[in-house]
């Protein structure tokens, strides 16, 4: 009784099969650029000798993400498979866009963390500068390629009906707006500390960086979210418009035939 | 291949691609896409499909010719 009471329920909300599978094919081949950019880098830092505190992020996620990746497949009992069909592929772009997912994840996290702990084990600059400026490459070249991908496809922002979409572009204005003013708030904070001497000038430059760094991120979303939500929601019903046009194409053939 | 089917059941629930979109949890361009055979929906999309609109597998995803 209780089993056909839940089995007729509806859930509230499923994520959408079709684009969960198509961004996972788009994120898919993302993963091993990653892989390669990450191994770069850190054999690059390590030749140069820089301090491990730069390449700590590197072996995080190196290690993280193949564990993750080499334990899912043997869960699934697909590691060693070597014949392919479309359920295997789809599972196994799923774990590699999971993994990829995972190295975005720690870079972006990782990057915070260490930006905090520079005011506690500060680096010399120019590593500090070489630490932001690989992991911004790695995260900057893959997300831009897979988000202008999606966009493409217009699989990027979701939603289910109108009400949801201009929820979707209201949250991401509070977002922005939040965001914006804890930066600033950060920003003055810091000018201020190192005005009257409180922390050192060289803090003062780092807190000053880091919220204007943090700035720009909410601004650019701010401007560009919604050209983006409007541009996506474009390309989506276009790609729809084609396959219902080839359809009724189709159709007209086969009558004339 | 178009399916007829799935669009006729819709539209005598009354309900257009948006709101059924809406109820199943997806968006409406899945179910356009199902619509017009361009999407091979998993059976468990099928199944909350055949639940939203009150059919069976058969009647709606079934082929005979």
């Amino acid at each position: 009784m209780s089993f056909t009471r839940s089995a007729n329920k509806l859930p509230n909300k499923i994520k959408d099969e079709r684009i969960q599978k198509s961004t996972s094919q788009i994120n898919a081949p993302m993963y091993y650029i990653i892989l390669i950019l990450t191994t770069i880098s850190l054999t690059m830092k390590i030749a140069l000798q820089l301090n491990p505190l730069t390449y700590v992020l590197e072996i995080i996620a190196l290690i993280s993400s193949l564990t993750y990746y080499t334990l899912s497949l043997t869960r699934k009992n697909m590691l060693f498979i070597k014949e392919t069909d479309e359920v295997i592929t789809d599972i196994k772009n799923s774990i590699k866009s999971n993994s990829y997912e995972l190295c975005i994840i720690i870079f972006i996290v990782g990057q915070t963390i260490l930006f905090i702990s520079w005011f506690i084990y500060p680096l010399i600059p120019i590593q500090q500068v070489l630490s932001i400026l690989s992991y911004t490459v790695m995260v900057v070249i893959t997300s831009s390629y897979t988000s202008s991908k999606l966009t493409k496809k217009g699989l990027l922002v979701t939603w289910r009906s109108e009400k949801e979409k201009i929820t979707i572009i209201k949250n991401q204005k509070i977002f922005s707006t939040v965001y914006s003013t804890v930066s600033i708030i950060i920003l003055v904070v810091g000018i201020y500390l190192g005005h009257i001497g409180y922390i050192s000038p060289n803090w003062s430059s780092t807190i000053i960086g880091v919220a204007l760094g943090s700035c720009i991120i909410p601004v650019i979303l701010f401007f560009n979210f919604k050209k983006t939500v409007l541009l996506n929601e474009k390309n989506a019903n276009k790609e729809v418009t084609l396959a219902e046009n080839s359809i009724e194409d189709k159709d007209e053939t086969e009558i004339e035939a | 291949m178009k399916n007829k089917k799935m669009k006729l059941a819709r539209v005598a629930c009354d309900l257009s691609q948006e709101q059924l979109a809406e109820k199943i949890g997806v968006t409406r361009q899945t179910i356009s896409l199902i619509e017009s055979g361009k999407y091979n929906p998993t059976i468990k999309l099928c199944i909350l499909i055949c639940k939203t609109l009150d059919k069976t597998l058969d009647q709606l995803f079934w082929n005979s010719e």
